[in-house]
């Protein structure tokens, strides 16, 4: 009974995000602004019914669902909507929606056609109040750069439509014209940066508590398991996104890219590293 | 804005100038990346013939020549990180002088933290040891063979708990562990909690059963203890086998442990010669079989538990250098850009 619940709840949220996806993709045809809210809307109620989903699956484990792919790949979805909706509180563009909910959609999707599904009792290398903050701080992380990869495509598409600069009083700043449903590239920049670094941050956390578990289960607070090496390639490729964006020769496309590689190196250290590469981290 | 500034170039010249510049910076965080990702590829630490086998007999070599089996380890790899460090510590030099507010003296910060924590990784590579060790229970081990004079364990139980399915929860070691000075300490090891004294750290790690016999013979029996599924070679060209079977099953008669735990302790002993499997038999504890001409004695069982002993000095400098880590972070992204608003309204 109680995992036909959680099973509903999947199912329900999978098509919630779908549906957000199909409204905002009639928005760009349309450019009815009231879809908008009708598609936050339904992506929100998806995030509720996400919620209800892993809070039914933790009462049914007896634990925070945090130990397995299956279990990761849904937490990786909702820390990608969560950090969706909170930038388009804060920062409307609704053009993201297109990307970025699709990004939530496929892992759903992965997710549903794991066969881990299987609830197994932690082994004792996961019996620690590390394994909480080091998965914690990798959803708002991921969450945060499944965002950024949107914006960044977002970028890419803005700066190659036709923009008419003028100058303003403040400055020379880019003035969209008969653009109304992207930001300047300047804002979508911005806003790229602003993401990027609260990922940067997190991920930064994620590594220092993966590293202090290790130390205390495996005596080695670092020992280049794949897992880890991917990690830090992922950190190293923002780690150049940020110092990119301030050296000339190196902004614009270039760190728009680079954004969109960090992603790529996300999910390879994720869904690659776990399928290709045997490590400590096969908890599969 | 505050954060478009761009990074001023130093003044001088030549190799200290490149070496401090940002450019290089970018370039060698994409060479570290792209020199990581190569390690993960290719597989580490595996023998020499299986490199040539694998990439052919000259990219094989190549690849030996320039240490890409142990490429994390290899001097190159740890040049690389140390010009990185250097290019590192000239940048944060020049911005030590500019630093206004707890936002650049975050940033600062945080870049220093980045030396502290590759400091702290060469003194563990210089200075740091570690080692592994097997102790039957009731036995005491003199820690300075495997590297740690002055040091006596001693394990007397190991347990493991299980979870109603029979999947392990927990595997603890009780411990003794005497110093060169005579002090005691008396501690449990396990998954995740680690025994630590002044600069020794013991790791639970592995676990397996040991079991005791004699092959009995007319002048005299032949005592023997063996790991679990460890060989045994006999007079004549004769191997013996053997397998705990904890559970035994008499119903099944399979060698299928029923549970972990030791109900019903069996010996399986199997009797090889060259290729040839000559006989097995399953001896209960206490008990005595023959086997073709070989007569074996079960006498008794007990746990041995794997631990990882391991001094460290360089563990404490990383753990400052993600303190200090921290730190940065926090000032750098938490306090807000000092006379900018940030207001990006987009449309």
């Amino acid at each position: 009974m109680i995992e036909l619940v959680e099973r509903y709840a999947f199912d329900t949220t999978l098509y919630l995000y779908a549906l957000g996806t199909l409204i905002f993709l009639a928005y760009t045809l349309t450019e009815r602004k009231r879809l908008i809210t009708t598609a936050l809307g339904v992506v929100g109620l998806g995030l509720l019914v996400h919620t209800v989903g892993l809070v039914e699956r933790t009462v049914t484990v007896g634990r925070l669902p945090f130990a397995n792919m299956y279990e990761f790949t849904v937490l990786f979805a909702w820390g990608v909507i969560l950090a969706f909706l909170i930038t388009q509180k804060k920062h409307p563009v609704p053009l993201l929606g297109i990307v970025v909910i699709p990004v939530a959609v496929v892992l759903m999707s992965a997710a549903s056609m794991m066969t881990t599904t299987v609830v197994r009792p932690l082994m004792p290398a996961l019996q620690s109040y590390w394994l909480q903050s080091h998965v914690a701080t990798a959803i708002l992380a991921y969450g945060a750069f499944g965002v950024s990869f949107g914006v960044g495509v977002l970028y890419l598409i803005r700066d190659s439509q036709p923009v008419a600069l003028s100058s303003t009083s403040d400055g020379a700043s880019a003035v969209t014209q008969g653009m109304s449903l992207l930001p300047s590239s300047e804002t979508l920049d911005k806003l790229l940066y602003r993401i990027i670094a609260f990922g940067f941050v997190f991920l930064t956390l994620v590594l220092i508590t993966g590293a202090v578990w290790a130390e205390q289960v495996w005596g080695a607070w670092w020992s280049w398991d794949p897992k880890e090496t991917w990690a830090l390639i992922t950190w190293l490729v923002y780690a150049l996104f940020l110092h990119g964006r301030f050296t000339r020769g190196w902004q614009g496309r270039r760190t728009a890219w680079l954004a969109i590689l960090g992603f790529a190196a996300v999910m390879f250290t994720l869904f690659g590293v776990t399928w290709l590469m045997p490590g400590l981290h096969s908890y599969t | 804005m505050n954060d478009k500034q761009f990074h001023v170039g130093p003044e001088g010249k030549g190799i200290l100038r490149s070496l401090s510049s940002m450019k290089t910076g970018l370039v060698l965080l994409l060479l570290l990346g792209a020199v990581s990702s190569l390690g993960s590829l290719i597989p580490q630490g595996e023998q020499v013939s299986f490199y040539r086998a694998h990439y052919g007999e000259l990219l094989g070599s190549f690849l030996l020549l320039l240490s890409f089996d142990k490429l994390y380890s290899s001097w190159w790899f740890i040049l690389l990180g140390v010009i990185f460090a250097c290019n590192i510590l000239l940048c944060s030099m020049q911005r030590v002088k500019n630093v206004k507010n707890l936002r650049s003296a975050g940033s600062v910060l945080l870049h220093f933290s980045i030396l502290v924590v590759f400091a702290g990784s060469l003194l563990s590579g210089m200075a740091g040891k570690s080692a592994y060790i097997e102790i039957d229970v009731a036995d005491t081990a003199d820690l300075s063979t495997i590297g740690f004079p002055g040091y006596h364990l001693t394990v007397k139980d190991f347990k493991i708990d299980y979870y109603d399915t029979w999947e392990p929860k927990q595997y603890t070691s009780s411990v003794l562990l005497l110093d060169a000075k005579g002090n005691r300490i008396v501690d449990e090891i396990s998954v995740n909690h680690p025994l630590k004294t002044e600069g020794l750290t013991i790791y639970q790690n592995s676990y397996g059963w040991m079991t005791k016999g004699r092959i009995i013979g007319e002048k005299g029996d032949q005592p023997f203890e063996l790991i679990n599924g460890e060989e045994l070679k006999l007079a004549n060209g004769l191997i013996l086998k053997i397998l705990f079977v904890p559970d035994f099953d008499p119903l099944s008669g399979n060698l299928q442990s029923k549970t972990p735990l030791p109900n019903n302790p069996h010996l399986a002993c199997a009797l090889i010669k060259g290729e040839q499997l000559l006989d097995v038999q399953i001896i209960s504890q206490g008990d005595t079989q023959k086997i073709e001409d070989v007569t074996i004695a079960f006498d008794g069982y007990r746990y041995y538990t794997g631990l990882e002993v391991k001094k460290d000095p360089g563990v404490k400098v990383v753990y400052g250098g993600f303190f200090l880590m921290l730190l940065g972070l926090a000032c750098r992204y938490l306090t807000p850009p000092p006379g900018t608003k940030v207001s990006e309204v987009v449309q």
